[in-house]
């Protein structure tokens, strides 16, 4: 196996590491409406119906950010943690995270947002992460939507809820915590291995060259939502380059890494929607059809990627006990026209498919103690190359585990959160080869995070 | 790479020239949108109500969550001074302020509050639940006859015989059963402010809450 691949194997699980604790709640929505948190979030940033439909009527609840000059439409956030990994050594005695067991911010961000007028409103998002050395700072999500409800003459209740959004990572639009983008775990470490080693490019994974699609990517997409039961959407991805770095800003916009979808990415998502006394449901289905070029060209042949997901959402909500469950399924296709043996021999072989699957259970008593329990298992087909290369004996991604987390909220804007992350398999099975060469145990991966979350 | 050809300087001005009035013309489009929704005080209120009040307490103030009261066919100057209770943080629960102070302050003003309590009193009211029997007729005989021998008045005089309420006196027929029992400890523990409720309450024990809870969770 060439260094050459490993490297890049590297740098590939690095930024999927990296690129997981996007950031969330939004403090200037609450003053815009004068509500407590809790309307819109069961804890942050998993959202009630009420959040749902804050945010599918385009942020424009409450007041217009020029009508209250008072209510400053910013809101600052960040997370301080720290982490322990089981077995922080690799077999040639390099670490797995440099800053094991060290305390340090995490992450940090600032958002604007607001309610223009009855029909405009969104947010942006810009946020530092840590990389292990320092932070990188630059454009995070971005959201904003024109918007009209629809209420029959005499109605009592939109018939029909209707927009635009434009916002810069697929799914960070959708309303139901069962799809990538504010699915959980909401927060993970900066530095420790979690999640899965490859990851779907919908669900942020990356390409064999190492470059995910969150906030590289630009989307314009329209919606309706029909009787708060039917939700259908249509939305196109490009690279957010030229015109659109704006989506981009600091995000290193020239680097010859940089990931360029061809043309327009299609992305679609249909959902069913019901709420009944305290319930609500959802089943839904989403995807996404990306043709890339991995290697920062924009011409020649391009991978593509065919990414069909799956996904449900229940929530029970009173004052005193909540309850909700996630999941979601997905299954991309790979065709590596660019990437495989014909063209850059990152990969073995000329497709691939993957196979993610993730479950979690949460209950919280009077929106202050949580505990959650989440399962996570993928599989996918052999690549010498693309997964051999990056350590697996049998050649495929195989990643499973379950994660554990306890969180306290003694008030509105801090979250204490405890989280365990446990490992049955990585890269293949429940032992791979490290970068040191030496075997390792999926289970050395385990490990413990605690991470104070506050917001303002 | 066709981006990386034009000159920072020229390449940002023009961007910026472009989404300026992307931003502009996306303003205007909204504004376009919402001129056509200042109709009457009436038409708004209904508007509201359609499109902020339900998302909580249902369509036309009926639902069938036991956080969010039903409002439909309440007294209309009960809705009235709950709304400016809200807006001036005299009616200061927990829910209360993390749901409705927001509500009644910026959805609201004080032009639109007697206009939303006309739009709600109007509406046709949720229908009764039974309950257990055995509790519906303990609650009836309490709500109707009180027990003078402690100082517990009937709740009726108040509430009216059929509790549908008078004037500042809410309405509490076909009330969540849970909504009820809340509202009744909260006002026992003088943390929900209503001074003449407050000294009813004081002299219920838990077990007739639940039993008067039950019975006017029944009533239509
Ligand atoms: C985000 C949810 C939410 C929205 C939106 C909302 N409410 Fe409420 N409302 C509540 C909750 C929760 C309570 C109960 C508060 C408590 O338990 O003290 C309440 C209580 C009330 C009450 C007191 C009822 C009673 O029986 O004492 C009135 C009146 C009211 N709301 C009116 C409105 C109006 C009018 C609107 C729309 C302009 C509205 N609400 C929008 C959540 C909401
Ligand atoms: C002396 C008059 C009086 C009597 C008797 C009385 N109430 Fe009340 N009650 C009120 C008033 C006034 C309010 C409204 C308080 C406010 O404005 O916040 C109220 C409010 C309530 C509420 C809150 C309703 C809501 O929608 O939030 C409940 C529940 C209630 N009363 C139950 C009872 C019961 C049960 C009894 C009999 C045991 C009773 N009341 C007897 C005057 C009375």
């Amino acid at each position: 196996m060439s260094r050459r691949i490993f490297a890049l194997a590297a740098i590939a699980g690095l930024a999927s590491v990296l690129a997981a604790p996007a950031a969330q709640a939004i403090p200037a929505f609450a003053r815009q409406t004068g509500q407590n948190c809790n309307a819109c979030h069961v804890s942050f940033p998993e959202l009630t119906p009420y959040g749902r439909y804050f945010k599918l009527s385009g942020y424009t609840l409450g007041k217009p950010l020029l009508e209250y000059p008072e209510n400053l439409p910013l809101a600052v956030m960040a997370q301080f943690g720290v982490t322990d990994t089981r077995n922080n050594t690799y077999s040639d005695g390099s670490k797995v995270d440099p800053h094991n067991g060290e305390a340090r911010l995490q992450m940090a961000s600032v958002f604007l947002g607001g309610k223009v007028n009855d029909h405009l409103g969104g947010f942006v998002q810009w946020t530092a992460s840590y990389n292990g050395s320092g932070y990188d700072f630059g454009a995070d999500n971005t959201d904003i939507r024109l918007v009209n409800t629809r209420v029959a003459p005499g109605g009592q209740e939109p018939d029909l809820i209707y927009g635009l959004t434009v916002n810069n990572n697929p799914t960070s639009q959708d309303v139901w915590n069962s799809t990538p983008a504010w699915q959980f775990p909401y927060s993970t470490s900066a530095t420790a291995i979690t999640g899965f080693a490859n990851s779907s490019m919908i669900d942020g994974g990356t390409d064999p060259a190492g470059n995910d699609l969150h906030t590289g990517a630009v989307g314009f997409g329209g919606y309706v939502f029909w009787k708060q039961t039917i939700y259908a959407e249509l939305s196109l991805y490009r690279t957010d380059n030229g015109l659109f770095s704006v989506f981009d800003l600091g995000n290193d916009p020239d680097s010859t890494m940089r990931p360029y979808i061809k043309g327009y990415a299609p992305y679609w998502r249909l959902a069913y929607n019901k709420q009944w006394g305290p319930s609500s449901i959802e089943v839904g289905t989403f995807g996404m059809l990306t043709d890339r070029y991995a290697d920062g060209s924009d011409g020649g042949p391009t991978d593509r990627y065919k990414d069909i997901g799956l996904d449900a959402q229940y929530q029970y909500i009173t004052d005193v006990n909540t309850w909700t469950a996630q999941t979601s399924y997905i299954h991309e296709n790979q065709d590596w026209n660019l990437s495989g043996p014909a063209n850059l021999g990152l990969t073995s072989n000329p497709n691939g498919n993957l196979n993610t699957f993730r479950i979690k259970g949460s209950y919280w008593y009077r929106h202050k103690y949580g505990a959650t329990l989440g399962y996570f298992a993928s599989n996918g087909s052999e690549d010498a190359t693309l997964y051999g290369g990056a350590g697996s004996l049998n050649n495929k991604p195989d990643t499973s585990g379950y994660i554990l987390e306890a969180d306290y909220m003694p008030w509105d804007y801090v979250r204490v959160m405890l989280q365990y992350t446990a490992y049955n398999k990585y890269l293949g099975g429940s032992t791979y080869t490290d970068p040191g060469g030496g075997l390792r145990n999926a289970s050395d991966n385990n490990s413990v995070f605690l991470n104070l979350w506050v917001a303002y | 790479m066709s981006s990386n050809n034009t000159t920072i300087g020229s390449g940002t001005l023009k961007t910026a020239i472009v989404w300026a009035m992307s931003v502009a013309l996306g303003g205007a489009a909204a504004q376009a949108l919402a001129q056509k929704a200042n109709e009457s005080t009436a038409g708004e209120a209904q508007h509201i109500a359609a499109t902020v009040c339900f998302a909580c307490h249902g369509p036309g103030g009926v639902n069938d969550n036991p956080m969010f009261p039903n409002l439909a066919a309440q007294q209309p100057a009960y809705l009235e001074n709950q709304l400016h209770a809200f807006r001036e943080h005299k009616r200061a629960e927990p829910t209360a302020q993390h749901f409705m102070w927001g509500v009644a302050s910026r959805d609201l003003d004080a032009r639109l509050i007697a206009a939303m309590a006309h739009y709600f009193a109007e509406q046709p009211a949720a229908k009764g639940i039974p309950g257990d029997p055995k509790l519906v007729a303990e609650g009836n005989e309490l709500f109707h006859k009180g027990d003078p021998k402690r100082g517990l008045p009937a709740c009726a005089s108040c509430h009216g015989p059929d509790a549908h309420g008078a004037g500042p006196f809410p309405r509490l027929a076909g009330q969540h059963k849970e909504y009820l029992l809340k509202q009744l400890h909260l006002i026992k523990d003088a943390i929900r402010n209503a001074p003449v409720m407050h000294g009813v309450a004081d002299k219920l024990t838990d077990s007739e809450m639940v039993a008067l809870a039950t019975y006017l969770q029944s009533l239509n």
